[in-house]
């Protein structure tokens, strides 16, 4: 169990390491406009074609 | 049955944002690659070992991060001199993408410390809590916090984001020697 100086240190510590929410919200934004291209670029076919032959491998085995 | 049916339709849907962890963390597209496919081998191979109705995403980001921590141990001799070779590859993209905004911030995002950045990604855009991320790093919550806020004030000075200046010097120094002890 954490001792409540140890909870107020990290409490403290949280409090200066703080930024600026107007900068912290500028900084989400451009994260995730940045994370979106990375997320809509299409997957390459070699994964799902990987997925389905370990499941049809799988299936053989008959282990499903 | 249904549970490895369940199982292979979680990481299928896992596919988009594990590849764009793997692209974030590793900078380069080709090793991204490799590492979303050695992480759905190793997952595969390790499914039995998963439990079925806990956060399967948390499961795969912690196999995927753990590949290329081992990975980046490993390859860091050879890899040095890429860093440059990246930096400028990008500048030549940049100049023929109209995102110049999102190449700029690709390029500040790449010159975090790995450990500010995994957790800036996790916490910031992939919707872990810091909880989450915390399991995912193997790390306490505390530490992840000031990794992220790190982070973010690194960014914010890269990007010349302005506003009033909340980190002063000591308390960057005290949080060094508060994340040594955590």
């Amino acid at each position: 169990m954490k001792s409540k100086k140890a909870n107020a240190e990290v409490e403290n510590l949280d409090e200066e390491l703080q930024i600026d929410e107007h900068i912290q919200r500028r900084i989400g934004t451009k994260l995730r406009s940045y994370y979106d291209e990375l997320l809509n670029e299409p997957i390459p076919e070699k994964f799902v074609e990987l997925l389905v032959k370990l499941d049809e491998k799988e299936r053989q085995e008959g282990k499903l | 049955m249904n549970d490895r049916a369940e199982f292979t339709a979680g990481l299928m849907k896992a596919l988009p944002s594990l590849r764009a962890f793997a692209i974030s963390l590793s900078g380069r597209a080709e090793r991204a690659d490799d590492l979303v496919q050695d992480t759905l081998m190793r997952a595969w191979a390790n499914a039995d070992s998963f439990q079925p109705g806990t956060n399967l995403n948390a499961w795969l980001f912690t196999i995927l991060r753990n590949l290329f921590h081992s990975e980046y141990r490993k390859r860091r001799r050879e890899v040095q001199d890429e860093d440059g070779a990246y930096a400028a590859r990008l500048s030549v993209q940049a100049s023929q993408d109209a995102h110049l905004d999102v190449q700029d911030f690709r390029l500040a995002l790449e010159s975090l410390p790995p450990d500010q950045r995994e957790a800036l990604l996790l916490v910031g855009a992939s919707g872990f809590s810091y909880e989450e991320a915390a399991e995912i790093c193997q790390c306490a919550v505390g530490t992840i916090k000031s990794r992220v806020n790190r982070a973010r004030t690194k960014l914010a000075e890269i990007l010349s984001i302005d506003g009033p200046e909340d980190l002063s010097a000591d308390a960057r120094s005290r949080s060094v020697t508060a994340q040594s002890g955590a």
